[in-house]
């Protein structure tokens, strides 16, 4: 039964997540990094539920849902995997007693983090390989529906940030340098628009937020439904009577500016309070610099342009299908799910964070740390940093996913085997980064057996799965297959020790140079292998 | 047919990535270990299919003649008479692309010795007609699946499934017949019963002269006897695009059933000397040999039941169009095929009139319809508005749990009603029930009036 439902065999599969959940569990063991490790893992399972839920057809509002929810954990494992994997070696390897041993240790630093790194990996595409669920399709779905519930927390954040900035800029006059102009230029803005002066007339600002304000209301009452929702003529009419008037209101008002150019900046106050009589001048002063008046043709216009772009948007949405505007505005949702719950447990989430951080850094840097992060959080809020830090978690989850889709979009990997290319791939450099950490022998050469034995077995199954199907019974073959499979690496291992063990001399580096015939020996091997295919 | 195939390419980056590794970081151990993923890239680059591999199939299927419908056990056997164990034979048997796999599966992976022999089980539905089955196609692969061998191997044994619609016993020896085909009239004429008498007038038969009464009075009379008319069964078989649609998949289709309830039908009628006749409609052109009668019938009158070449070539025809517009074997096309067909074939709905016109003054109707639109409804009413005995046998093809089929479903009993209505006898043949009980029913209701 040939057709697009086609799946890898059971028995391959199971082998497959086996092999490299134990393979990756052991190597990880060596290093000793249980959280991280274990953060990581859950990290790469979502990431896996994620590229399944953004692949399902049939309900696809709900998939895209999920995988922007998914999406959250993932950047949190991905983190996790890395800084946290980092910052936990540090402190178990920091401080170094001498300086001379500094780039051994970053070295050993390095191939530990790039270990657990691996281990993520495999356990990532042993994951994916259990329902052959990535190729490019779902991949890309993946990356785009993270990057859109990416939009609403970082945007927001951002504001956050960048308003807390904008408020101490305004406030505080003793920064130095370009904090200084910037806060200048904001008092002054803030100042002209918001609160002018009660010393003379402000008719130009006045009337450009009045006409702005008029405009929005203008349009607000062309885009609300107010005639579709009553049958009387009546309210029709005055509809259009109002926008009339407020055409004309406009038209008054966009006049006045420049009359106001002229009066504001050109006449001097004494000439214009002659000119007008003292009460007359007075009371447009009063007018024109009332904080109240501004601040409510302010939230006008705010108000009308959100009830504009919500109308646009209703409007679009009820001439699409229900899934597609599920779909499109699933991860938005998610997204807005996100800030919501970011904002009921920013406080605890962050304070926790820091000082698991601060534990766990090693010597002096961990006060230190507590001290500088103290400084931000109360100059920032907890909000506003948990919320940017939500943005990046989930940036770091759409780059991911993007890379995962680019590195599909290049064919190194194949739609059919890229699960188990991954885990194999993946459990290789484990395995080779493990052997530069030092792990024992036995445990080495069982890693890269193990690699090469979830490849093969993998790709087996993929194929017996495309070419037979679930419903034969294959598990005796595929058996037997993966039994020769061993064999063979048990061969290689065999080689592998004799060569480690008996020609220790030959090949023990000695000041940086290896045995030349060793390595002329390996290349004539690889081109002999060239020439046989 | 034998080709190479490159897998080891991870095993080949796997051994350079460890020498380099081994060399960067000054590893003795990853160095050596090179070797592991090298003797992989070794292994699959001296792998080969075993030269004396030779394997043999025979096939048997369960059933010997099967009705439409009936799951067919068909069991393949491969025998490894090589002298190499083969660790990895995948065998594809060659099912007819027209027969659906209902349980089992047609293929199969296997490692056999030499001399083992494994087989193949699983069932096909069988349909109306004779199917070959293709040879089935091995692949054998060496340890290391570096290289594949495909080759299709002569099956011994069955190598065709054979669904025959006229079964060789009678299968209605119970239903009651009254009348052979007749039907008394109450006219004057020629015939076996007494009628009446008139006067002679110039031009009767001269057997038909009562000489009795002439030796008596004198008086030239004709004898009158009561006119028997020969009662012509006409079958209408629905055969119209949207009627092509499948209760699950593989399973046949609506007008396929139709066709199969009036084959058997026909077959019975006449093997007790009933005139019938037989026409399909919604059929196309190409669908018939020789084409469509004028008026977009196809009309056969057979002499000698479902086995005459009329005959035959109407349910042929039926069958044609079934395969021809059948339904995506995917179970679930009743309604997308019902909205495909309302979309593409609304404008040439048959006309009633067509069918009304061809029928004989004195005829029972017998319509097969599965009832999924107004169509047959129309037909039975405009038929029981001329007064014409019908009977209707419809096989129910709207099972199913989905809310659309439901929905099918019900329309269809609504308009079971209304042609029970209209005054025809109907016959809803639940596809559960041997076609055969549905016959029998048919038949008595058809003669006992």
């Amino acid at each position: 039964m040939i057709g697009d439902e086609w799946r890898p065999t059971t028995t391959s599969t199971a082998l497959v997540v086996l092999v490299t959940l134990a393979t990756a569990t052991t190597l990880v063991r060596a290093i000793d990094v249980a959280l991280p490790a274990t953060l990581g893992a859950v990290g790469a399972v979502t990431l896996a539920l994620a590229v399944w839920t953004a692949g399902w057809e049939r309900r696809h509002a709900i998939g895209t849902t999920l995988n922007s929810l998914l999406a959250l954990p993932v950047g949190v494992g991905i983190v996790a995997a890395t800084v946290g994997t980092v910052i936990t070696l540090s402190g178990v390897l920091f401080p170094v007693p001498s300086l001379a041993q500094l780039p051994a240790t970053v070295i050993d630093l390095t191939a530990r983090a790039m270990v657990v790194v691996g281990a993520v990996g495999a356990v990532f595409g042993a994951s994916v390989a259990v329902g052959n669920v990535l190729d490019r399709e779902s991949a890309m779905r993946t990356a785009s529906g993270s990057l859109k519930t990416t939009i609403l927390p970082m945007a927001l954040g951002l504001v956050l940030v960048t308003g807390e900035i904008l408020a101490f800029l305004e406030s505080s006059r003793d920064i130095p340098g370009l904090g200084a102009v910037a806060g200048d230029v904001l008092r002054t803005l803030t100042t002209i628009l918001f609160d002018p002066p009660a010393i003379r007339p402000n008719l130009t600002t006045f009337l450009l937020l009045v006409a702005l304000a008029l405009i929005a209301v203008r349009r607000m009452l062309a885009a609300l439904p107010i005639t579709e929702l009553t049958t009387d003529s009546g309210v029709e009419r005055a509809v259009a009577g109002v926008r009339r008037v407020l055409f004309w209101a406009i038209a008054l008002a966009g006049l006045g500016i420049p009359i106001g150019l002229l009066t504001d900046f050109l006449l001097p106050a004494e000439q214009l309070r002659a000119l007008l009589s003292p009460p007359v001048f007075e009371l447009l002063t009063a007018v024109t610099t009332a904080a109240a008046v501004r601040s409510l043709a302010w939230w006008t216009i705010v108000g009308g342009g959100a009830t504009l772009i919500i109308v646009g948007l209703l409007r679009h949405v009820v001439q699409t299908s229900a899934d597609r505007i599920g779909a499109t505005l699933a991860p938005y949702a998610g997204g807005a799910i996100l800030v919501v719950v970011t904002t009921l447990v920013a406080e605890p989430v962050l304070s926790l964070s820091i000082d698991w951080v601060a534990d766990t850094l090693p010597g002096a840097f961990g006060p230190q740390f507590r001290e500088i992060t103290q400084t931000v959080v109360e100059f920032y809020g907890p909000l506003a940093i948990v919320m940017t830090a939500v943005g990046v978690l989930l940036l770091v989850a759409s780059a991911a996913a993007t890379v995962l889709w680019l590195t599909l979009l290049t064919k190194y990997l194949e739609d059919r085997t890229a699960g188990v290319g991954i885990a194999s791939a993946a459990l290789f450099q484990t395995a080779a980064f493990a052997g530069v950490v030092g792990v024992s022998v036995p445990v080495l050469f069982g890693s890269l057996i193990a690699a090469v034995l979830v490849w093969d077995v993998g790709e087996f199954g993929t194929t017996l799965g495309e070419e037979v199907g679930r419903r034969a019974q294959t598990r005796r073959t595929e058996l037997v297959h993966a039994t020769g499979t061993l064999a063979v690496g048990g061969i290689g291992a065999a080689i592998a020790l004799a060569v480690s063990r008996y020609s220790v001399g030959a090949i023990t580096i000695s000041g940086g140079t290896v045995v030349a015939g060793l390595v002329a020996v390996l290349a004539g091997l690889l081109a002999l292998l060239v020439a046989l295919r | 047919m034998t080709e190479r195939v490159r897998r080891w390419g991870v095993a080949l980056a796997g051994t350079v990535t460890l020498v380099s590794v081994g060399l960067l970081a000054a590893e003795p151990a990853l160095f050596a270990g090179a070797a592991i993923p090298l003797a992989y890239v070794l292994f699959g680059a001296i792998s080969r299919v075993p030269s004396g591999a030779r394997l043999e199939a025979s096939r048997s299927v369960a059933a010997a003649a099967p009705t439409p419908g009936d799951p067919v056990d068909v069991t393949l056997t491969v025998e490894n008479t090589g002298e190499t164990a083969l660790t990895d034979v995948r065998i594809v048997d060659g099912v007819p692309s027209e027969l659906r796999v209902v349980s089992g599966s047609p293929r199969a992976c296997r490692s056999l010795r030499p001399g083992e022999s494994t087989t193949v089980e699983y069932a096909v539905r069988s349909k109306r007609g004779t199917y070959a089955f293709d040879d089935p196609v091995v692949r054998v692969r060496p340890l290391a699946a570096t290289e594949v061998a495909t080759t299709a191997l002569d099956a011994a044994g069955d190598t065709a499934l054979t669904c025959a619609n006229v079964v060789s016993e009678v299968p209605l020896a119970d239903a009651t017949l009254p009348r052979a085909g007749t039907l008394p009239t109450d006219s004057g004429g020629s015939g076996l019963e007494f009628h009446a008498t008139r006067d002679y007038q110039p031009g009767d038969p001269v057997s038909r002269i009562d000489w009795r009464r002439f030796a008596k009075t004198d008086e030239l009379t004709t004898v009158e006897y009561r006119e028997e008319q020969a009662v012509r069964t006409v079958l209408i078989v629905d055969a119209r695009p949207i009627t092509r649609v499948t209760p699950e998949a593989g399973y046949p289709t609506g007008a396929e059933l139709s066709a199969y309830a009036a084959e058997r039908l026909l077959d019975a009628l006449s093997r007790s000397s009933v005139v019938a006749s037989l026409t399909a409609v919604g059929l196309a052109d190409e669908d018939l040999v020789g084409g469509l009668d004028p008026d977009g019938l196809a009309w056969a009158d057979p002499d000698g039941g479902a086995e005459s070449p009329q005959a035959n070539r109407v349910f042929d025809g039926v069958q044609s169009a079934a395969t021809r517009d059948g339904v995506a074997a995917d179970g679930g096309g009743l309604t997308s095929s019902r909205s495909r067909v309302n979309q593409s074939a609304e404008g040439r709905q048959p006309d009633v009139r067509d069918v009304l016109a061809r029928l004989p003054p004195t005829a029972q109707v017998v319509v097969f319809s599965p009832l999924l639109d107004e169509w047959p409804v129309e037909v039975v009413t405009s038929l029981r508005a001329r007064s014409y005995p019908t009977t209707v046998v419809s096989p129910d093809v709207t099972g199913g749990e989905e809310l659309a089929q439901a929905v099918v479903g019900l329309e269809r009993r609504l308009r079971l009603e209304s042609v029970e209505l209209a005054g025809a006898t109907l016959i809803d043949w639940d596809l559960v029930d041997p076609i055969d009980i549905a016959m029998r029913q048919s038949l008595a209701e058809l003669f006992n009036r």
